[in-house]
């Protein structure tokens, strides 16, 4: 739990500094650190990369969404930045090392992984985005029913 | 439908271009684009019908006033990320309506104006971030070589140049470095994590959002647009890190 919860904390902090680099500002950058950090730790309780990679998926749009909600600012403030440690970077270079290295196949089935993981996320991000704007009509919708 | 004088359309058109050219240099997706332009020209009487046709590097704008249709179209050259220019943006189109045009003038020069961090603080949040990364792949007796080499690549990227450039000699620097620390100064590192560590420095996460934001929304030729910047920025980065290995094969 303990190595977990450092795990995580690296994490918050990488979103964080993501947010400095992509010129965020104020509690902006502390709120990246925080949906960095949430999303590290809940996909630590699974195993397997393509439900982890869903899973924080998840749990980050749904939380950039949050406090979007919260702080009235666009989502484009928080998800980018928040984005970046769950992209599969170490895949990349393993599949760099195994095209060094002249194993064609090996590299071919990293850069399957490297396509499934970033579908994952799309897909977890898609969901997200869909189930809130459905959400959204729902509560917004007119008293009276055009079509009676 | 109220009469809007020549000289207020051609300062709405210019209004409404300025939001819409900033909103996309500053890394905005077509979908947040589009509405905010149309949102912008509907909140003065007198127009309608705005029609908007954007990429990530070209602008195409119209709507309609009484007398006359107004077209305006524009390049964008360069792309950058900077969230709070958008935050600033998503703010003045909440609060347009409530503005007269001079005022809407006067807070865009305001955005445009904003500046970015400086480019040391830019460094060190690199080098910090590796180290977070070192810390999430679990090897934090390494952080303090991670954070160096994190800075350094962060100099790297932070220079004026082609992106794709540099985004090659960055992810270079960061896969040699390990490699020579073991080699040379014999230094005890665990080479895969310090590389790995360092390469979401690179990583577009901006554009990555984009494209997806874009090609779900429908918009395909943009999601597409920006597809292929991620994947040319991803294959930059491959290619910096197989030269690197390579290199060091020879």
């Amino acid at each position: 739990m303990i190595i977990l919860v450092l795990k995580a904390l690296g994490a918050g902090i990488a979103c964080a500094m993501c947010s400095i680099r992509f010129n965020g500002r104020g509690k902006d950058i502390v709120v990246a650190g925080f949906i960095g950090f949430m999303a590290a730790l809940g996909m630590g309780f699974f195993e397997g990369l393509y439900t982890r990679a869903f899973v924080s998926g998840l749990i980050y749009s749904i939380l950039s969404e949050i406090f979007a909600r919260i702080e009235k600012k666009p989502v484009a403030v928080y998800l980018p930045a928040v984005l970046v440690p769950f992209v599969p970077g170490k895949l990349t270079f393993y599949m760099m090392g195994e095209f060094v290295h002249g194993d064609r196949l090996a590299a071919m089935d990293r850069l399957s992984e490297i396509m499934c993981v970033c579908g994952l996320i799309a897909l977890a991000i898609l969901l997200t985005q869909t189930t809130l704007r459905f959400l959204s009509k729902m509560i917004h919708r007119p008293e009276e029913d055009p079509f009676l | 439908m109220i009469h809007l004088e020549p000289y207020e359309t051609n300062q709405l058109a210019k209004i409404v271009m300025r939001c819409g050219k900033l909103l996309l240099m500053s890394g905005g997706d077509i979908i947040s684009t589009q509405e905010s332009m149309k949102r912008v020209c509907l909140s003065r009487k007198g127009t309608s019908k705005p029609e908007c046709v954007l990429t990530p590097t070209t602008m195409i704008f119209s709507f309609k006033t009484k007398d006359q249709i107004v077209t305006r179209a524009c390049e964008i050259t360069k792309v950058s990320n900077d969230l709070v220019r958008i935050a600033r943006i998503h703010d003045f189109v909440n609060h347009c309506e409530a503005m007269n045009m001079e005022q809407m003038e006067s807070a865009l020069d305001s955005i445009e104006q904003e500046t970015t961090h400086p480019r040391w603080i830019r460094i060190l949040a690199s080098g910090f971030c590796s180290a977070g990364f070192g810390l999430f792949f679990g090897d934090p007796i390494d952080l303090p070589f991670i954070f160096l080499i994190g800075l350094g690549a962060g100099w790297i990227l932070t220079n004026q140049g082609n992106r794709i450039l540099l985004i090659i000699a960055a992810s270079f620097f960061v896969t040699v470095c390990p490699i020579l620390l073991e080699h040379l100064v014999h230094i005890q590192l665990s080479i895969e994590t310090t590389v790995v560590s360092n390469m979401p420095l690179m990583v577009p996460g901006m554009v990555i959002f984009n494209a997806i934001r874009d090609t779900l929304a429908g918009k395909y030729q943009a999601g597409l647009n920006r597809t292929a910047e991620a994947c040319l920025i991803a294959a930059a980065i491959a290619t910096g890190t197989g030269l690197a290995l390579g290199a060091l094969v020879l």
